[in-house]
């Protein structure tokens, strides 16, 4: 034992004089707090992963915010319906960025989604994606592959979008699919 | 989305969606609106705001009055006149602009 009991002056020992130190327990919780702590303000900071609600609330893992660029490109991603309510704002953000061949993707996806599903709102979605698909200079894209299929179906608004790219681009394609 | 009817699109020129579509939440008079005339908006829907857009040009947010009501006066010059409230499809309505010259 390191403290032993020490002689005294009156020839009696005493029992020696308690070291000043931190309990087990104390210390274990101690150190916890300070790696937690040390965790969580790492991550806040972009230090370590980005896992955890304080990564969550920092500017750099925010969502997009609604009717930029990035979050075009996030509908990407995005669920059916999500994409499809969209599509107006999507179609917006085409105009602002004419020409951002990296947003054909998603109109593409929105287009053939569109012509899928019934309804007016499908129909006026599938319009916003065929008009930003020819913003993008993509219009032969949506004649070729879906002016049939636009043909078949209710879809008026998508019908005089494709007329209207068709006349922007030639008859030839138009005079192709009524013949079929 | 309410049920009321609207007049078909199909004989208005430069007119290019919201009719076919059913009832949009925008109308605008006159319609298809013209370049350099005054557009008076109708909006009717929950939004507080809502933002139109001409062609790529910044959109601008307004807050329509108690009917709903606003005015773009007098309509910049461009192509595409397009509304928003930011709220879905039906919250959405393109227009073509018409020329005056």
């Amino acid at each position: 034992m390191l403290y032993g009991r020490l002689p005294q002056l009156d020839g009696t020992t005493a029992p020696p004089p308690r070291p000043a130190r931190v309990s087990r327990r104390r210390f274990l919780a101690l150190g916890l707090w300070f790696t937690a702590g040390s965790t969580a303000g790492l991550t806040a900071h972009g230090v370590l992963g980005r896992s955890g609600e304080a990564a969550a609330a920092t500017p750099a893992s925010a969502p997009p915010a609604h009717g930029s660029l990035d979050w075009a490109w996030s509908m990407l991603h995005a669920s059916d319906e999500e994409l499809l309510q969209a599509a107006g704002d999507l179609e917006r953000v085409s105009a602002r960025h004419r020409g951002e061949s990296e947003l054909v993707p998603v109109f593409e996806r929105l287009l053939d989604l569109a012509l899928r599903t019934p309804g007016s709102e499908a129909d006026a979605a599938a319009a916003c994606a065929g008009r930003s698909l020819l913003r993008h200079g993509e219009g032969a894209l949506v004649i070729e592959r879906d002016f049939d299929i636009a043909a078949r179906t209710e879809f008026a608004e998508t019908k005089r979008t494709l007329e209207r790219i068709v006349r922007r681009l030639g008859s030839t394609p138009l005079h192709r699919g009524e013949n079929r | 989305m309410n049920s009321r009817s609207l007049p078909s699109a199909e004989h208005r020129p430069g007119t290019t969606s919201a009719d076919p579509r059913g009832p949009s939440r925008f109308k605008v008079q006159p319609d298809p609106p013209v370049a350099g005339q005054p557009v008076e908006v109708t909006y009717s829907g929950p939004a507080k705001f809502v933002e139109y857009q001409v062609d790529g040009q910044p959109a601008v947010r307004v807050r329509p009055g108690a009917d709903g009501k606003f005015r773009i006066d007098p309509l910049p010059s461009g192509d595409e006149l397009m509304f928003s409230d930011n709220l879905g499809i039906p919250g959405y309505l393109y227009r073509e602009i018409i020329q005056t010259h």
